[in-house]
């Protein structure tokens, strides 16, 4: 007897529910893969693809990617390299980390280290010596205070990329037309206020200063450590307790910077510059309203390319008056990947190939960064423009340079310090011994917590 | 006549509509499964870990560790800046909720009518609040720059010399209370669907008493607007306690921390600072707060809110 059972709605939807929520089920299932039996080998995966990130996008930046990828992919049939540019990285590390899909990554030295200390990365010892040709770090001038950015418990976790530090950019044709000559090597905080104010001044007669001497940023730790290491303090103590800026070293330092904007008046106020800003005038520098900028040596590459209205050189930092010396800080960034990397090997050998010789010197030479490896600092860097690039090269050579200060803790710490406190009296909303004590305050306060 | 006979459910019957009813169910958490893993993976299980990640110190990187109360006790006694947070954020919460609520109602009483375009208007007044968060905020802060914002060149005009609205502690709250206030056009879409449900006839009969405008407006109007308007006060209300956008885009908490907004305080401890066992305990203050805000209105909402057809006490 042929059945004539007809299909009601409800059965229709009922089925429809029911495959719907087993489709969603099968879904979201993650494949696991078939163990492979006794004897047998594990399947080959014949295309692989690698991750790299890195949060910056200039095109420069994405060209040294970009080409790093295209030579890795070269060498190695079958791998695909997928670079992404995340400007939220400090956000995306995080999601990666908890995932465990960490790729290999640009890092900077805030987070790095504390993540070395948990095993977070890949070691890249074994295969240091498989490169073609080997990397010798002996070549790598990692900077005192940085070790733990490239190594952990005698492993080498990193590959050195970059040491950026300040540098004091100038318009020559600014001091040119105010008669000024270029400063020696040997000026003073003194003569550096002289000079800033000589190039401060109205341009166009209408009564409004239009041209200031001298600019900078208040918002980390370092606008302000060049001054206070020069002047003989510290940013922080030794044993990370206590955040030393009321000592008469750091606090004096700190005072010959608010001076220069609020005594002197040879830095535009926060007002000043907003309203420029609101002009177009995205780089007041670059826009021919400063004399003199603050700045890094990340930033001699991109002036080469983008400051064509007029002729721009750097200087050496002015000496402290207190201590007859200069200071350089650096701050480092490298190359590392995953400890739970799916292909370690690989992983590893593309952290080498973003620092290794061959990468360190097209940085060198397009300027970007100053490399790391000492040859191409040298050979590759250190060549015009601008005119007195040596600096560069003079200034590691100096005695003291030293890294940034890495603790637990330190984003919280030199956004709240600097960004926050000590900015109140830098936008004059705070006098300035109220912000250095609030500084030290909270300063010791995050510090206390770690 | 015949009465229908009353029929006993027999076992076999009992058993088979047990069996029907239950498969009912199942038809039921069937067709609700997907929603209801989606809220168990990503509402409800974020929920409790965030309750039980309060009380632990975790930065993603080490393991949690138990702390206890002790993220309670920091905010309340050793963080200067949560305290600052949470003042700021109520000071905006005051004056931004009562200023966009007349706003919405003024508009929407000015929109209640007839005429031909009305809806044109209607259309443009409600535009800036469906605006992208972060595009307003840019957009607002050229309108606030000190010398060239469109405000200043205004209030210029007649001769106030504008202050430096985002970059003065003392403005920079006025600002954003400003700013806020042009996002009213969901509320005035809702005050608008009000007004049309009040009865014409209540109106018709305040003007044989001899009401004036004002009279209608305080003795018909708003009464019978009454639970909309409540409804937005609390929605407003728990809003702005969740501010956020305008003040990351804007003047990221600045100047000099006068608009560091709680969530915005919230923001860094998680995803700046790493501190996301602080983060979940600021998470539950708020919470716990706007839940006591929203149980008082409820409470006093029985003074003033009148609903159509419950009986005046």
């Amino acid at each position: 007897m042929v059945s004539t059972k007809k299909i009601t709605r409800r059965t229709f939807l009922r089925t429809s529910a029911f495959a719907g929520t087993a489709g969603v089920l099968a879904a979201c299932a993650v494949p696991v893969a078939a163990p492979a039996g006794d004897g047998a080998a594990a399947p080959m995966m014949e295309d692989v693809t690698l991750r790299m990130v890195t949060h910056y996008g200039s095109p420069v930046r994405r060209e040294f990617t970009t080409r790093v990828k295209d030579i890795f992919e070269a060498t190695h049939p079958g791998v695909t390299v997928e670079v992404e540019v995340a400007p939220d990285i400090d956000v995306r590390w995080q999601t990666e980390v908890a995932a465990k899909t960490l790729p290999v990554m640009l890092w900077d030295a805030n987070l790095f280290c504390e993540m070395a200390a948990q095993g977070v990365f890949l070691p890249l010892d074994d295969r240091l010596p498989m490169q073609t040709p080997p990397v010798d770090m002996d070549d790598y001038n990692v900077p005192t205070g940085a070790e733990c950015m490239v190594w952990h418990e005698g492993q080498q976790i990193a590959m050195p990329w970059i040491n950026g530090a300040p540098l004091l950019y100038y318009n020559v044709d600014m001091f040119e037309e105010a008669g000024i000559e270029r400063p020696s090597d040997d000026w003073t905080w003194d003569d550096f206020v002289d000079v800033t104010k000589e190039l401060t001044r109205d341009t166009d007669g209408d009564g409004e200063i239009d041209q200031w001497g001298y600019m900078q940023s208040t918002r980390w730790d370092e606008h302000f450590a060049q001054w206070i290491f020069a002047n003989g303090g510290e940013i922080v103590s030794e044993d990370r307790l206590h955040t030393p800026l009321d000592t008469p070293e750091a606090a004096g330092a700190i005072e010959f910077l608010y001076d220069l904007r609020f005594t002197h008046k040879v830095w535009p106020l926060a007002e000043q510059m907003e309203a420029l800003q609101a002009l177009g005038i995205g780089s007041l520098f670059n826009g021919g309203r400063v004399a003199m900028t603050y700045g890094g040596t990340g930033g001699v590459g991109g002036f080469n390319r983008s400051v064509t209205d007029f002729t721009y050189d750097i200087l050496h930092f002015p000496k402290s008056p207190a201590t007859g010396q200069r200071a350089l800080w650096t701050f480092m960034q490298n190359f590392a990947g995953p400890i739970w990397s799916e292909h370690p090997d690989l992983d590893a050998d593309l952290a080498i190939a973003l620092g290794g010789p061959s990468s360190q010197r097209w940085a060198g030479r397009t300027k970007i960064q100053v490399p790391i490896y000492t040859p191409a600092v040298e050979e590759d860097y250190a060549t015009k423009p601008p005119e007195n690039i040596r600096v560069v090269p003079e200034m590691f050579a100096e005695p003291g340079v030293q890294h940034l200060p890495i603790f637990n803790g330190k984003t919280e710490w030199l956004q709240t310090v600097f960004g926050g406190e000590l900015t109140k009296a830098f936008i004059g909303e705070a006098s300035l011994a109220d912000a250095i004590t609030s500084a030290v305050a909270e300063g010791d306060r995050i510090l206390a917590r770690q | 006549m015949t009465s229908q006979p009353q029929t006993a459910v027999r076992p076999a019957e009992k058993a088979s509509l047990f069996g029907w009813w239950r498969w009912r169910r199942i038809e039921g958490y069937l067709f609700i499964a997907p929603w209801l893993i989606g809220f168990v993976a990503f509402v409800l299980g974020p929920f409790l870990a965030s309750f039980f990640l309060s009380f632990a110190d975790w930065n993603l990187v080490r393991p949690p560790t138990w702390v206890g109360l002790e993220h309670y006790r920091t905010m309340f006694t050793n963080d200067p800046k949560y305290i600052k947070s949470f003042v700021n954020t109520v000071y905006f919460t005051v004056f931004h909720v009562p200023l966009i609520l007349v706003v919405a109602l003024f508009i929407a009483l000015l929109l209640n009518r007839q005429l031909p375009g009305i809806g044109v208007f209607r259309t443009l007044f409600y535009l800036p609040s469906v605006t992208a968060g972060v595009a307003t905020a840019i957009l607002w802060r050229f309108i606030f720059n000190y010398h060239y914002g469109l405000l200043n060149q205004a209030i210029g005009l007649v001769g106030i010399d504008g202050p430096n609205w985002l970059g003065s502690t003392k403005w920079a709250m006025p600002a954003f209370i400003i700013m806020s206030t042009w996002g009213f056009g969901s509320l005035m879409v809702l005050y608008l669907a009000g007004l049309q449900g009040v009865p014409r006839e209540l109106y018709e009969a305040a003007e044989i008493d001899g009401a004036t405008a004002w009279d209608k407006l305080l003795n018909v109007t708003i009464p019978m607007m009454s639970p909309v308007i409540f409804f937005t006060m609390i929605m407003t209300i728990i809003g702005s306690f969740q501010i956020f956008t305008a003040a990351f885009v804007m003047t990221e908490g600045g100047p000099a921390d006068a608009t560091l907004f709680y969530i915005l305080y919230l923001y860094r401890s998680a995803f700046q600072w790493l501190r996301i066992g602080y983060a979940s305990a600021m998470a539950w203050i708020l919470f716990l707060v706007i839940l006591a805000l929203t149980l008082i209105q409820l409470k006093l909402s029985r003074r003033w809110v009148f609903y159509a057809g419950e009986e005046l006490t």
